[in-house]
C-alpha cells in the first residue's frame, strides 16, 4: 500500500504553510508525518505543488484542492490502495495509524474514521482503494472538487477515532493554540459567562449562560459550543468580544470572562 | 456623548440642535428608514437588537474617528432599537463643518462605519410571514467596501 502526506495547501487561514509547523520535539509536522508512515509503509511519498520542496519524493499536486491530490496520486499508483493523509493533524499519533490499517476493509472502496464535529468521514486520514478511483475519476471530471461528496457515494467502512481530539485540525493561528495545549496538557478549566444576541440567541434558545470550559481561546470555546447548539455560522464570519471589547481569536481566556461571538451586523 | 441607541421614536431635531455652532457654515444629515421591500420581498417590519455595551462604545469611537478625520465641527448619530414599522426612523446622522465638503463627507463616513462595525442587528419580518437576519455579505468577510 502507497503512504501519501497532502502537503499542497495553502494555509492561508495560518499564514504559514502547515507542513512546515512544529508542535513537538524540533520536528515540522511533514517530517514528522512522513515518518510516521514510513513505519507502516515503504511506498511513502508526498503530494504538494510542483514549486513547493521538502527534500522528500512526491508526486505532484495540480493545486486544486485535496481531491485533485488524491486524483494525481490514483493517477500515479493506478492499482494500489492509498492511505492519504492532511498534514494539519498534530495530534495524530501512529496509534491512530495503526488502528486505521488494523480496520480496513479492503472490500470496501474505503476506510475512514467519522469526524466527530459533524458525524461525515472524514476525507484525509482514509485509505482510498483501488475500486475508489472510478468515482474519484468522475468527480473531478464533473468539476466537482468536494472529496466529502465523493466519499458520500463510495462503500466505505467508518470507524470511531480513539481519542476526542485524534484528529483535531488547525487551521488558525487560535486553532494551534488550542492544540499546543492538549500537547503540553496546559488546558486548565475556567467558568465563562457568554452572552448571545441575535441569531446565535436564536440558535442558543438562551441570552445567557455561564459555562465551564478548558477551551484555551475564544475559537475553541466557539468550536464548543457549535457542537452543542449546531450555530450556522462558521467561526470566520464572526467577530468576538471579551469583557465589553473587541478581541482576537487568539486571545486567552481567564477565569470570569464575559465572552460575546458577534454575528454579521446589519445596523442602519 | 455623541452616539446613542433609543427605544423610542428618534428626535432628529435635538440632535441637529446639538450641531449648531457659530463656526460652522454647513449642515448634514442623514437619515435611515424601515422600507417595505428588500431584496424583491414585501417587508412588513423590521426588529433591531444590539449589545448596547459595546455598541456604544463602537459608535462612540467612529464619531471621535469622524471628528479627527474630517475638518468638522459637531457629529451626532442616534439607532434605533426594537420593533420597527415601515417608514419608521432607524438611524440619524448629523454634523456641521465650516465647509460643506467635510460635512458630507463626515455623515457618509459615520453611516457607512456604522453599518460597518456596530454590533447591532436586523431581522426582517416579511408580509408572507417568513423572517431573515439579512447582513452584507463584504462586511461578514471582512472586506473594505462602501455601501
Amino acid at each position: 500500500m502507497i503512504a501519501a502526506l497532502l502537503t499542497g495547501g495553502k494555509s492561508s487561514r495560518m499564514g504559514k504553510e502547515k507542513a512546515t509547523l512544529i508542535y513537538r520535539n524540533e520536528t515540522t509536522e511533514v517530517q514528522r508525518l512522513f515518518a510516521l508512515l514510513q513505519t507502516h509503509s515503504e511506498d511513502t511519498i508526498l503530494c504538494h505543488r510542483e514549486d513547493q520542496d521538502h527534500g522528500l519524493p512526491f508526486v505532484t499536486d495540480p493545486g486544486e484542492g485535496p481531491l485533485s491530490a488524491i486524483h494525481a496520486l490514483q493517477q500515479a499508483y493506478p492499482h494500489d490502495a492509498i492511505l492519504v493523509l492532511a498534514c494539519d493533524l498534530p495530534l495524530l499519533e501512529d496509534i491512530d495509524i495503526r488502528y486505521l490499517l488494523e480496520q480496513r476493509d479492503r472490500s470496501k472502496d474505503a476506510t475512514s474514521y467519522i469526524s466527530r464535529h459533524d458525524q461525515r468521514p472524514e476525507t484525509l486520514c482514509t485509505i482510498y482503494e483501488a475500486s475508489s478511483s472510478t468515482m474519484v475519476e468522475q468527480a473531478i471530471k464533473a468539476d466537482s472538487y468536494c472529496p466529502r461528496d465523493v466519499l458520500a457515494k463510495l462503500n466505505i467502512k467508518l470507524i470511531e477515532t480513539l481519542k476526542p481530539t485524534s484528529l483535531m485540525n488547525a487551521n488558525t493561528p487560535a486553532e494551534r493554540l488550542e492544540v499546543l495545549s492538549h500537547l503540553n496538557n496546559t488546558r486548565v478549566q475556567k467558568t465563562i459567562q457568554l452572552r448571545y444576541f441575535a441569531q446565535l440567541q436564536e440558535q442558543a434558545g438562551i441570552a445567557a449562560e455561564t459555562l465551564t470550559t478548558s477551551a484555551l481561546t475564544p475559537a475553541g470555546l466557539y468550536e464548543e459550543l457549535c457542537q452543542k447548539y449546531n450555530f450556522t455560522h462558521k467561526q470566520r464570519s464572526l467577530m468576538v468580544a471579551i469583557n465589553e471589547n473587541f478581541s482576537t481569536w487568539e486571545h486567552e481566556l481567564a477565569e470570569g470572562d464575559e465572552v460575546v461571538f458577534i454575528p454579521p451586523v446589519a445596523g442602519g | 456623548m455623541n452616539f446613542s441607541i433609543q427605544s423610542t421614536n428618534l428626535c432628529p431635531d435635538e440632535l441637529r440642535k446639538a450641531c449648531l455652532d457659530q463656526t460652522s457654515g454647513g449642515f448634514t444629515s442623514f437619515e435611515g428608514w424601515v422600507r417595505n421591500h428588500h431584496e424583491g420581498q414585501a417587508v412588513e417590519s423590521l426588529e433591531y437588537s444590539c449589545y448596547e455595551e459595546l455598541a456604544l462604545k463602537e459608535g462612540e469611537r467612529i464619531i471621535s474617528d469622524a471628528l479627527e478625520r474630517f475638518s468638522i465641527v459637531h457629529a451626532k448619530c442616534a439607532h434605533r432599537v426594537g420593533h420597527l414599522q415601515i417608514g419608521d426612523m432607524a438611524v440619524y446622522v448629523a454634523v456641521s463643518a465650516a465647509h460643506r465638503d467635510a460635512a458630507f463627507e463626515a455623515c457618509r463616513y459615520i453611516i457607512d462605519e456604522i453599518k460597518h462595525r456596530v454590533p447591532i442587528w436586523k431581522k426582517e419580518h416579511y408580509v408572507d410571514g417568513s423572517t431573515a437576519w439579512p447582513h452584507c455579505e463584504a462586511c461578514a468577510k471582512g472586506i473594505k467596501h462602501s455601501h
